[in-house]
């Protein structure tokens, strides 16, 4: 197997022109939904939700606030024409609360006016009327109270009850991860426009364009396709616009369906924060047992996740969850179960990772209070239960592959791991103010939908007669390059330069029911579809100039622009070959569909082959903490990931990099806080922190490639996710060097790692109280 | 009442109707390439660069969203608009941030533009670290950081030394592409627009920055809130009788530029630094940051432990009898704080600022603590200790103080927990529990007598 270094991204020669959308970006020229210019007549809409977390709705009193100027409808569940049901996966949400009230945020009634401040000043003066009720807030409480979607899952491997049995060593504990607010900059924005009685456009920040598309039809009594939906591109996602765009965009709609005006929609920063759902907070408590050399054999975990108050996609991301419990680790006897329960938050959705950190970081807390009671280091046990090639995931599913091993030795080896960790321990034995620690985070993670059908994509592609190449995919561009990787794949297809191609925007009308932009594998799916395309359209003008040129077509290639001889004699330039197609009738467009082959899963006996590969990394995390004041630094990363062949390594290093930094940002500083009604405290960028320029790691990549793929374009592999989950070792960098310095102190299994945790555990003997 | 300034380089005439900057130029003006992620100055990505009258006549990155497009009256403002040069060729530092990958999502990128120039403009070294510190007020969730990094590099060793050899740095800038010719066009200051003192002063709101007055209060509520330009057509600092006067008018960055030139009060560095974020320092000022009383504002602690004098438009104020009451302040309507007095004292002590907060840098503190040190053949003979943000307004420690005197720097420190809990009233919220905030207080306490030790055995001469 060959195994390949990247370290920097080239700078190649067609660097500026191939990331000339990125360019666009910081000239200001990029195009988002806010930025469009909106028609003459446009009304814009406020939003009034619940101000509590659970009560009965009695009434909706309008009569002041339609008396407001510029006030030109307000609308309630009542005015929806079609459904007023918009759950995706679990029919339990509804768009305008009719007699429930179930989070603080839920939508009421839409206010339209001919300002946004008028339409907010009017919305504040809407009167809701209610019967307060008790409020579940917290996910503990849920599941005593049996407050479910849905029933307990449960994957099982080997003989869990003979793994504990033969166990030198058992640890079991607690382990609590947070919610995390995406903070997309661009926040929810969508704007709606009546194209004539019965058909309407929406412009939407989602990346699920057609589920916008199926239940705007679905509200408004309409078929589909008298809805269209158009996404230019999203000033960032991260899973927070895969369920969560919806409402907004519906809202949208429905006022101008209704009024037959234009729509604008968009959140304020405080409603985003308040009204949308975060990363779900999990508790789940952990038994592991190990034998005498640091061997785990048996694992025993259950999950109870904070869903919220709707379904949304919680019983998906706790599907991840459950195939993530064993993470990178070859265990034999495993037990895992998990269940999502419903409380009076904000519905908690995707957020990259999706289900994985919270597994993933329980798992290595287990393993961390093993190593503590073993008295060994963490890595050791890590090492010694690295997955192997051939072993089986309590899923079902095989791992194949040795990435892992080749990713763990060659950062060992070429990170001088073992000499940093030595020198370290050395100076913090000096018992300096400044310690140091390392602690690495070896990852497995599945790529594809655990939905089996939504794997699937498809894509046009559209040669003109200009020789130009116009693409509409079914992925949505949200900062994570799909688009640039697309244009790769067709560059090299019909050997033109990227200039020739342009990505359109996504457009419900060009490709039909996409699945959303998420689970990483937009590039994969949709590159697969646009390498079947370009490839029906790359043969069919071969055919054609091979005969017209009386020239086999076996020693015709595409190439620089050209058609040219299997020696590199040019026959025809690109353009001319085009345009002589198209004069001879050649078709010059092709749509093709894409469905990732041998995935199944069956969930009645949670078996099956879900992933189409699993994407393997590991990182090292190096970090500096101050004892006298519990601050520290997340010094360096150092990563080696088994990229496969990248399509464009300046968005991979860029998706490598801002993965890690989020996970660093959840694992230390990022904290949502509630207070005790439910209302949310952290509810700006002044109070909920994430990592600036100057918290940042230094980072250091490493791509491999481990083997072929045949489930990415060009053997390229998906890499938007795992990123993420390779920033939890901070943790426990930073709880490895407080221990360095207060060996007794318990410090809880908690996410994150704030430098007010981090002082309270250095200082655990300190009572404020005299 | 009409405004008039210049935008890219174009004459603006303007009503003088509330309205923000931000927002003015993406409607009014559809020019969206300005981007609002917070609207609370918080994330540097609505930054434009804007020359006010006064000051040091050059360019300054501010965010768009705290600037009412009334307070630019002669003003000169920047867009990403305005770089873009009518050849249709790049602009230098967009293609650096291309090639070095960025950006990924693009929303916080063009700010990052403004934010180089600015620093390009006004970096006292143009090295990689300062870069650094420089774009930290650009926060980016994708994010693009390394690539930022990778390109704040090359910034530096494309233009760094061009630069520092300049004596106009803004010339310079044009002459390297960077800036627009029309940059270089001085903007007309004769003074139209009232300022404060000659307004009725009793219905005045007098204005700094705004960048508390902003947030707090709907804009149609401010409009007898009229910038006082004057205060920035004095100097940034004078002497007087041994004392340092600090403009307290100037925004905190332009001052902390102009005393770093000037070898002066070398501690203000990390005091500048460790105050929010580079685009709200090149607008929020000392005296707004004093008036506005906050309980953790950075400004109160440092001067308190300064024991500074403040000289207002009617009076001095010894700077700990300035706070009445939370959030409350002895200053009559329309007086305004003109001058921050340091003692000649502070010239020979040994001064340290230190600020916990849950982001180290652009966040606002747990706690903060200032420290002014006056050691003499050895030993401790005075110190004043004042915590901010564990009582209703910072507070100075006398009897945690008296504890110190007569020690040697290198002695223990004592523990100061007993006159900690004897003095601090501190309260949970979300940036601390009181027990946290107890405890942090104590190492504060014990960071400044480590603080004190590595300044007086590194022999660093005293400030002059
Ligand atoms: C993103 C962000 C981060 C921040 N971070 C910090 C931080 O880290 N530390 C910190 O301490 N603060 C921080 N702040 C608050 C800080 O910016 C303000 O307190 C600032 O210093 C106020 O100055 P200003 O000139 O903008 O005041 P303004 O907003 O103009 O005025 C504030 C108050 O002071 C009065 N006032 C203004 N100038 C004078 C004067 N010369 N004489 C008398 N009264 C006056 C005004 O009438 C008003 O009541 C932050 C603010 C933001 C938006
Ligand atoms: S919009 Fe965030 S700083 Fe102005
Ligand atoms: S590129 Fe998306 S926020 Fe910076």
């Amino acid at each position: 197997m060959s195994s390949k270094t990247l370290k920097t991204p080239p700078q190649s020669e067609s660097s500026p022109l191939k990331h000339r959308t990125l360019q666009g970006h910081f000239e200001g020229k990029t195009l988002f939904t806010d930025d469009l210019p909106v028609p003459e007549s446009c009304l814009y809409a406020a939003v009034v939700t619940s101000p509590v977390a659970h009560a009965e709705l009695t009434a909706i009193v309008t009569s002041e606030a339609e008396k407001y100027p510029g006030v030109v409808a307000i609308l309630t569940a009542r005015d929806i024409p079609g459904s007023n049901q918009i759950g995706d996966i679990v029919q339990d949400e509804r768009l305008l609360a009719e007699h429930h009230l179930n989070f603080i945020g839920k939508p009421v009634a839409l206010v339209l006016a001919n300002t946004a401040e008028q339409a907010h000043q009017a919305a504040d003066a809407v009167q809701l009327q209610y019967h307060e009720k008790p409020s579940t807030l917290d996910v503990k409480t849920a599941y005593r109270e049996n407050s479910t979607f849905g029933d307990e899952r449960h994957f099982q491997k080997g003989d869990i009850a003979h793994g504990f049995e033969d166990a030198q060593w058992v640890v079991e504990g607690d382990v609590d991860t947070q919610a995390q607010e995406h903070l997309y900059f661009e926040t929810q924005v969508s704007l709606a426009i009546p194209m004539d009685g019965q058909h309407l456009k929406i412009f939407s920040a989602t990346q699920s364009p057609s589920a916008v598309q199926k239940f705007a039809a679905s509200v408004l009594g309409l078929p589909m396709n008298a809805v269209e939906v158009e996404v230019l591109r999203l000033g960032g996602a991260f899973g927070g616009k895969e369920e969560q765009a919806k409402p907004w965009a519906l809202l949208a709609a429905l006022g101008a369906f209704v009024t037959q005006k234009p729509v604008k929609l968009v959140l304020s920063r405080h409603e985003d924060m308040h009204w949308t759902g975060k990363r779900h907070p999990y508790h789940s408590h952990y038994r592991l047992g190990l034998d005498s050399t640091g061997k785990i054999l048996a694992y025993d975990v259950q999950f109870l996740q904070d869903g919220g108050a709707v379904a949304d996609l919680s019983t998906a991301v706790l599907e991840r969850t459950l195939f993530h419990a064993t993470n990178a680790y070859a265990i034999e006897n495993v037990n895992v179960k998990a269940v999502s329960c419903r409380t009076h938050h904000p519905s908690n959705t995707a957020f990259r990772g999706f289900g994985a950190p919270q597994a993933i970081f329980t798992l290595e807390s287990a393993i961390d209070h093993a190593a503590r009671v073993m008295g060994c280091p963490r890595w050791h046990i890590q090492q010694a239960n690295l997955l192997q090639p051939g072993y089986k995931f309590a899923y079902g599913m095989t791992y194949e592959t040795n990435a892992l091993q080749q990713c763990w030795s060659r950062l060992w080896s070429e990170k001088s791991i073992a000499r940093r960790m030595r020198d370290l321990e050395q100076t913090n034995r000096s018992a300096p103010r400044y310690r140091k620690s390392i602690a690495l985070t070896p990852l497995c993670f599945g790529i594809a939908f655990t939905a089996t059908h939504l794997n699937q994509a498809s894509v046009q592609v559209n040669i003109y007669t200009d020789g130009s190449v116009g693409i509409a995919t079914s992925s949505v561009e949200m900062g994570q390059g799909v688009n640039e990787k697309i244009r790769e794949v067709v560059a090299r297809c019909f050997g033109i330069s990227f200039d020739m191609i342009h990505i359109d925007y996504t457009h419900s009308a060009r490709t039909a029911n996409m699945s959303p932009t998420a689970a990483s594998v937009g590039a994969d799916l949709n590159g697969m579809a646009t390498l079947q395309a370009c490839s029906k359209l790359k043969s069919r003008l071969l055919k054609f100039c091979s005969q017209r040129l009386k020239h086999p077509v076996e020693h015709l290639t595409l190439r620089a622009g050209n058609v040219m001889t299997d020696q590199g004699e040019v026959l025809l330039e690109w353009r001319k070959l085009v345009t002589e197609a198209y004069l001879s009738r050649e078709h010059l467009c092709e749509l093709a569909h894409y469905a990732t082959p041998d995935l199944y899963f069956d969930r009645t006996r949670e078996q099956g082959h879900p992933f189409a590969y699993h994407a393997c990394g590991v990182s090292a995390i190096e970090i500096t903490l101050d004892t006298l004041l519990g601050t520290y630094q997340v010094e360096h990363i150092d990563v080696v990931y088994d990229l496969g062949e990248s399509l464009d390594p300046l968005v991979d290093l860029g998706q490598m990099e801002g993965g890690l930094v989020q996970g660093v940002g959840y694992a230390t500083l990022e904290e949502i806080l509630w207070d005790s009604n439910g209302r949310l405290i952290t509810d700006s960028f002044a109070t909920y922190k994430i990592p600036d320029l100057m918290y940042s790691p230094r980072i250091s990549v490493d791509f491999i490639q481990s083997g072929r793929n045949p489930y990415g374009p060009f053997s390229s592999k998906a890499i938007g996710e795992p990123p993420l989950l390779l920033g939890l070792g901070a943790y426990f960098a930073i709880t490895d060097a407080i221990r360095s310095h207060t060996q007794t102190t318990e410090i809880p299994y908690q996410l994150p790692m704030t430098p007010e945790k981090a002082l309270s555990a250095l200082y655990p003997s300190f009572t404020a109280t005299s | 009442m009409t405004m008039e300034f210049d935008l890219n380089g174009k004459r603006h005439t303007v009503a003088d109707t509330p309205q923000l900057l931000i927002d003015w130029l993406r409607t009014a003006q559809q020019q969206t390439g300005t981007k609002a992620a917070c609207r609370e100055g918080d994330c540097g990505s609505c930054q434009v660069l804007v020359k006010e009258p006064g000051l040091d006549h050059h360019f300054r990155a501010q965010p768009g969203c705290l600037i009412r497009v009334q307070d630019l009256h002669q003003c000169q403002v920047l867009t990403i608009e305005g770089l873009l040069r009518p050849d249709a060729k790049p602009h230098p530092l967009v293609m650096l941030f291309t090639e070095e990958g960025a950006g990924q999502c693009g929303f916080c990128s063009p700010a990052l533009i403004m934010a180089s120039l600015n620093w390009l403009l006004h970096g006292p070294a143009l090295t990689p670290e300062e870069g650094e510190a420089w774009l930290n007020g650009n926060l980016c969730r994708c994010t693009g950081y390394m690539g930022q990094r990778r390109a704040i590099v090359q910034i530096a060793s494309r233009w760094a030394t061009a630069l520092l050899a300049s004596t106009d740095r803004q010339t310079t800038l044009i002459a390297l592409d960077l800036l627009p010719p029309y940059a270089a066009i001085p903007p007309c200051w004769h003074s139209t627009r009232p300022t404060i003192s000659e307004e009725t002063p009793e219905v005045s709101i007098v204005l700094g920055g705004g960048t508390d007055l902003y947030l707090e209060r709907p804009l149609n509520q401010l409009t007898q809130a009229v910038p006082c330009s004057s205060g920035k057509l004095q100097p940034p600092f004078k002497e007087h009788n041994g004392e340092i006067w600090l403009n307290a008018q100037w925004p905190i960055q332009a001052l902390a530029d102009a005393l770093l030139a000037q070898k002066q009060l070398p501690f203000f560095s990390r005091f500048n630094f460790l105050f929010a974020s580079l685009p709200v320092r090149n607008r929020a000022t000392l005296g707004g940051n004093l008036a506005h009383a906050s309980p953790i504002g950075d400004a109160m602690t440092l001067m308190m432990a300064l024991n500074a004098t403040l000289h207002t438009n009617r009076r001095s104020i010894p700077v700990q009898h300035l706070i009445t009451g939370f959030k409350q302040t002895c200053l009559a309507a329309g007086e305004l704080i003109e001058w921050i007095a340091l003692p000649p004292e502070v010239g020979v002590s040994y001064i340290h600022f230190d600020k916990v907060s849950r982001r180290s840098t652009t966040d606002i503190a747990a706690l903060n603590c200032a420290g002014c040190w006056h050691v003499e053949n050895s030993r401790v003979t005075r110190v004043r200790l004042v915590i901010g943000g564990a009582s209703p307004c910072p507070l100075r420690l006398p009897e945690l103080e008296k504890q110190f005197i007569g020690l040697p720097p290198d002695a223990l420190c004592p523990d100061p927990t007993p006159w900690l809990k004897a003095a601090l009233s501190p309260r949970t919220d979300h940036r601390g529990s009181e027990s946290y905030r107890f405890l942090l207080a104590k190492q504060l306490i014990l960071a400044q007598w480590d603080a004190l030790k590595q300044l007086t055995s590194a022999g660093s001469e005293v400030t002059p």
